[in-house]
Parts: structure tokens; sequence; C-alpha cells
């Protein structure tokens, strides 16, 4: 057998690809630090990653998978668009063209060409979801649009920094294109100091090792990646698996994805996806090929090192001018957590079951979700000034969960969330509760995580309301899915509570936790626009996990420990669980419970 | 080895006769490994809110599947399903 790093000494291999790795989250460190917004600071809205010298992924960061492809495009775009002697040390690009590279436009990526003794060695690159974009609704998604000419601008790739030096002329005319230029120019700078942080780094390691033996890693990393995910994937039966999702706007938008495992190789195949929308909800293909890369390297992959040998494992097939394939001038601006959160749940449902097929990989299976709904808010804030701020709650759904325990409350799926305080301190919100959702996680021998539910008002604001925007993944069965009989989680919801008694509740010093108290006028809310007033509350729900395994056959005793920790009601425990409490929730009824379940199961089947 | 896992309660069952789906609980062949499993099991249907109070909002539009081994009774699987889709 031959061994699996040939060309370099495997102590040598694992110091230096793992010093790759560290430059791609120092480069994280250095935007988290000199941005400004939510997005970089807060909720780790944002990529960092290398490449090598023909845009092949060397090293992805820790953050947004999908968008570590999707940078792959964009070097290769600005390869095609600059010529060799173009391209000068010491140059930073942009691109946000969502045909070229980009998911939406709001994704700004800066590329940065890594130059040694003048010879291209490779690139860098970060993307931030920036604060505006210039698009129709304030913060770039914009449920109004209905082609790309309404998203804001889109650049196909410029200079940003020329031989070192800031450009000026083109910093200020993207900033001043956008409704906050003070942050989103923090966007693009934060974007500038990791790359360049990139650059010192890998500078510095040609100097230490020498470009003959960097090189030489870089090309065993992306085989050794190969080669172990290729031998795994032939270990597991060869086989098709299949899966449907609907996202529900004024009709229902369906996508399909057929996973075909064929020896060493995966295929994805998203024929039977419906046509593009005329709402941006549309994904292009590379975001599409980023979504399935993202599930493939969180699950078959985790723990390999994150390249573009993983890429060679796929290949994914998505219809032209479909919603997974989107073709000019079809809108995409809220496509990212709306079509792309579907295909993240669309690839990894399709791999769980087939990794249910595999005595060695069953063990890694997790409950996949299919996200949740999203908002923002924008207008004048307590100090005076105008802000547009993402809600970030969709970072503190329920994960799935798996063959041998339960899915982690509030564990997220993508980003981080920013506490209570943080919100209320930067923006005119006052939160009026944030805890998880009881009976809001999937049943199962083992549970989802729990989700959270929020509500919040406007407070402190000079024009006594703030603009707000509903996004995210529209249709009841958003939120997590059971696997192999677990129950799905409860749908992710938007609620918009108008005219209500909050301010007499407030003023009468009760605590206004029960939603049921409030009154006033409920309405869902779909894709749009909305504002938010004084006496008005928002009212969201994330994901939760869904469960695994049926209800009935779950540890008597965690269930009880769930009920007395407030996250599954007693009556849930009695009719989806099927276990008795005696004595207050002090003890389980064993035998009562197995009666229970027994006579339940009977009911059922008859 | 003539049996794999396909998913909790299921597995593959390898004879001479070929590659079958049988319940891992009571050895019941279900189905030959290519065809439709769900087709030849026990399926039941329920308000949504059989899955839990808080999925009162599908009540209408969805109905809650469940699909057992038509021997043993073991759960396969449980979705929400479009409602129309089943009248």
């Amino acid at each position: 057998m031959q061994p699996l790093i040939r060309s370099v000494d495997p102590v040598t291999f694992e110091i230096l690809s793992h010093r790759l790795h560290q430059i791609t989250k120092e480069m994280a460190i250095a935007l988290e630090r000199t941005g400004g917004t939510v997005n970089t600071t807060q909720q780790r809205d944002y990529m960092t990653s290398l490449y090598r010298p023909d845009g092949e992924i060397l090293s992805a960061g820790e953050t947004m998978g999908h968008h570590v492809v999707c940078a792959g495009f964009a070097v290769k775009r600005i390869l095609e668009r600059f010529e060799a002697d173009e391209i000068y040390p010491d140059d930073i690009f942009l691109l946000n063209d969502p045909y070229l590279a980009a998911i939406h436009q709001s994704d700004i990526y800066v590329v940065s060409p890594i130059h040694y003794r003048e010879r291209l060695v490779g690139w860098s690159a970060t993307f931030v979801h920036v604060n505006d974009i210039g698009a129709l609704s304030p913060g770039g998604d914009s449920p109004d649009a209905t082609e790309i000419f309404h998203e804001g601008i889109r650049i196909p790739g410029l200079k940003l920094v020329e031989r070192g030096k800031l450009r000026k002329d083109v910093f200020e005319t993207l900033t001043h294109m956008t409704r906050q230029p003070g942050m989103v120019g923090l966007d693009l700078k934060c974007e500038i100091a990791a790359n360049n942080v990139a650059k010192a780094r890998m500078q510095d390691m040609y100097d230490h090792y020498g470009p003959e033996l960097l090189d030489a890693v870089s090309s065993e990393m992306i085989r050794y990646s190969e080669t172990l995910l290729r031998s795994r994937i032939a270990q597991i039966p060869d086989g098709s698996w299949s899966e449907q999702f609907t996202i529900e706007t004024d009709q229902n938008w369906r996508m399909k994805l057929t996973l075909r495992k064929e020896g060493e190789r995966l295929v994805f195949d998203f024929d039977g996806t419906d046509r593009q929308a005329r709402q941006g909800i549309n994904l292009p293909y590379h975001a599409t090929f980023g979504f399935c890369f993202a599930a493939l390297t969180s699950s078959l992959a985790y723990d390999l090192p994150k390249n573009h040998g993983v890429l060679r494992a796929l290949e994914v097939v998505a219809p032209e001018g479909s919603l997974v394939n989107v073709t000019y001038p079809g809108p995409v601006s809220m496509s990212t957590t709306s079509c792309g959160f579907a295909v993240a749940f669309l690839a990894n449902s399709v791999l769980m079951q087939m990794l249910g097929t595999s005595r060695q990989w069953k063990s890694e299976i997790v409950a996949p979700t299919a996200s949740h709904r999203n908002g923002k808010h924008s207008g004048i804030n307590q100090y005076g000034r105008y802000c547009v701020f993402n809600l970030a709650h969709g970072a503190m759904d329920g994960n799935g969960a798996r063959t041998h325990m339960d899915g982690v409350d509030s564990g997220g799926s993508y980003m981080s969330c920013p506490n209570v305080e943080w919100f209320e301190l930067n923006f005119p919100i006052m939160y009026l509760f944030r805890r998880h959702a009881t009976d809001s996680a999937g049943a199962g021998k083992f549970r989802g995580g729990v989700g959270v539910e929020t509500a919040h008002t406007v407070n402190d604001a000079p024009e006594k309301r703030l603009d707000g925007v509903a996004y995210g993944v529209a249709g009841l069965k958003n939120s997590g899915r059971g696997l192999f009989g677990g129950y799905p989680g409860a749908p992710s919801v938007i609620v918009l509570h108008q005219g209500t008694r909050l301010r007499e509740i407030v003023s009468a010093r009760k605590a206004p936790v029960e939603m049921a108290e409030m009154g006033g006028q409920a309405q869902f809310l779909p894709y749009c626009n909305f504002k938010l007033g004084e006496e008005d509350i928002l009212y969201m729900r994330v994901a939760s996990g869904g469960g695994y395994g049926d209800p009935r056959e779950r540890d008597p005793e965690q269930v009880r420990k769930d009920v007395i920790n407030g996250v599954v009601s007693r009556e849930m425990a009695r009719e989806i669980y099927g276990v008795v409490l005696e004595g207050g929730i002090l003890n389980v009824d064993l035998d009562a419970t197995r009666k229970l379940r027994e006579q339940s199961k009977r009911e059922e089947l008859e | 080895m003539n049996r794999q896992p396909y998913r909790e309660n299921l597995e593959v069952h390898i004879d001479s006769d070929g590659r079958w789906l049988r319940c891992s609980r009571c050895a019941l062949i279900i189905s030959r490994l290519d065809q439709d499993w769900r087709a030849a099991c026990k399926r039941k249907l329920f308000p949504p809110t059989k899955a839990g109070p808080l999925m009162a909002h599908l009540n209408g539009r969805y109905v809650f599947e469940k699909v057992y081994c038509p021997s043993c009774g073991a759960l396969f699987n449980s979705e929400m399903v479009e409602e129309k889709n089943e009248e």
C-alpha cells in the first residue's frame, strides 16, 4: 500500500498544513477586530480562505463553507478579467456579481494575489455580508425586487487596492452608493486587513520554508483530502437517495435533489427543481455547488483538510434557469437564506440517508434542518444615526438529533447571535424575552435541539418606529426534519403583533412575557417589508432540531428532565412520549408509562 | 455478511434471490431494495398536532404521516406531507 503522503515527510506535512489553516483563523481575527457591523463583529457572517495560483481551494477557514467555493470562483473570474501582467504584488480585487461568483450583491468578495519574489504563488480571499448595498430594501434582502437591477450595485471585478495603495475614487464610489457609507467602508477595510494578514503570513512561510517545500505541501494537502474522501465514499454501498423541499411565497416553489453514489464519486442532481422565480430567492450555480460542498465537509469529510480535494469528489447538476442555477436578470437578493439554506437541507438530507446505509458512518448522522425565517431592521437609532441591523436570531436554532444523542439546544447552524444587551445598547429595540421555546424540539428516541423564541419592540427611537424586512426560508415545513421516525421541529415563524397592550402591561409593572396577554392584531409575515411601531411586537421563533427514531422509545427519565427544564410540557410528555409522571414531576411511573406506550401504539395501528 | 444497515428499523438483506429491505425488528421482508418500500408499509395520517402543539399552524395544509412495519409496527418514518396530495 502506498503511503498517503508521498513527497514530504508526514511531520512537516502536519505542521505546514495546520499552519496554513491557522492563517485563515488569524485572518478572521483581524477581520472581526477591524470590522464595525453586527455581521462582522458579532455574527461571524464572513469567510476567510486561501487559494492556489489557479483558484483551487488550498485551505478553508472555519466559517461559511459555501462561500469558500464561491470565493474560488471569484479568483478564477479575476484571473479571466485581468491579464497576468496586470496583476501586481499588493493589488487587492473586489467582486460581488452573483452571476460570476457571489451569492447576492451584499456578499462582497475581496481577493488578494500573493506574490513571492515577483511570482504569483497563491491568493487569499474574504467575504463579508456588507451592511447595505443600495438595493430596494435597506440591508440588501429585497422582497419587492423582481430583477437584478433592483438589488444594488453589481461589480464583475475591479481593483480596490493597486500596488498597495487604496483607490479612494473606487472606495468612495462604492460606499456612496449605499445607505451606510461609514459601515460599508469598515466592511471593505476589514476585508483588506484580513487579506493583508494572509499575505504577510504566507510570505513569512515562503521565506522560512522555501517555495519548493510549500508548493509540495499544498499539492499533498489537496491530494490527501481527495484520496481519503474517495476511499470513504467507496466504502459506502452504491445507491441513490432523494429529497424534496417547498418554499412558500405567493406560490409553492419546489426543489428536488437526488444524490447518486457511484463508486468513489457523488453526484448531486437537482433535476426536477422549478424554474427560477420573479422574487429574489434564486440561487446561482456556484452557490448551489458551495452548499453541497459545505454539507460534505461537515459530514463525510468533517475531519479532513477542507480544500479542493473534497470538491473533486463531487459533481453538481443544476438545470439552467432554475431556482438552483439562476440566469440573468433573475433576482437573487434573498437567495442565501431561502434557496441557499433549502439546498443545504436537501444536500444534508440525502447525505444522511446515504450514511444510514453504512455501518461505519451511521453514527455520524444528524437530523437535517430546513432552516428558519429571519429579519432585519433599519431606521434612526437612539443616537440619532441611521442604522441597519440583522436580528441574527437564526443563529440560535436547535440542532438535529443524532443516532445516539439529543440535538444541541440553540446550537445554531451558521453564525453567532449577539446578546440582548448588545442589541439594546446599539439599536433602538427592547427585548421582551429571548428563551427556549417549550415543545418546539422534534420528538424522538433522541429529541432535536430546542430552538429559541424572541419578542421585541421599538424603544427610544426618535421616529418611534423602525422599518423591517422579513426573509429566510418561508414555509410551514421549515425547521428541523425528523429522521428515521423522529418528528419534525416546530415551524419557524415571524409574527407581527400590531396595536398591542404592551405599554399598558409595562406601566402596570408586569413582565410582558406571555404573547397571549398582549392583545392586538397578529399577522404571519411572508417575504415582505413592514413597519414596527412602539405599540407593536415582533415575535420570532427559529427552527428547532428534528428528532431521531420513535419518541415512545425515549428514556422516560430524559423526558422527566426535559419537563423539569421547561423544554417539554407535561402534556407533550404524556401525549407524544407516552410518559406518565407522578407526584408533580418528581417521578416517572414506569409501569403506567409502559402500559400507556403499548396502548398508544395499539390504537395508532388500528 | 448478508445484512447491511439501511435506516432505523430497516436493513438490507442479501440472499441468492437478490437484495431486499426487511424490518430489523421482526425480519419481515418489506420489498426489493430497488422498489418503493413505503408502498409496502402500513401508513397512517394524523392531524399535524400529533407531532406537537406548536404544529397547529399547519392545520388544513399538511397532515402528519407515519410509516410502520406492517407486521410488528416498528416506526420507519414520520413527516408532514401536503394534505392535497393525500386526498
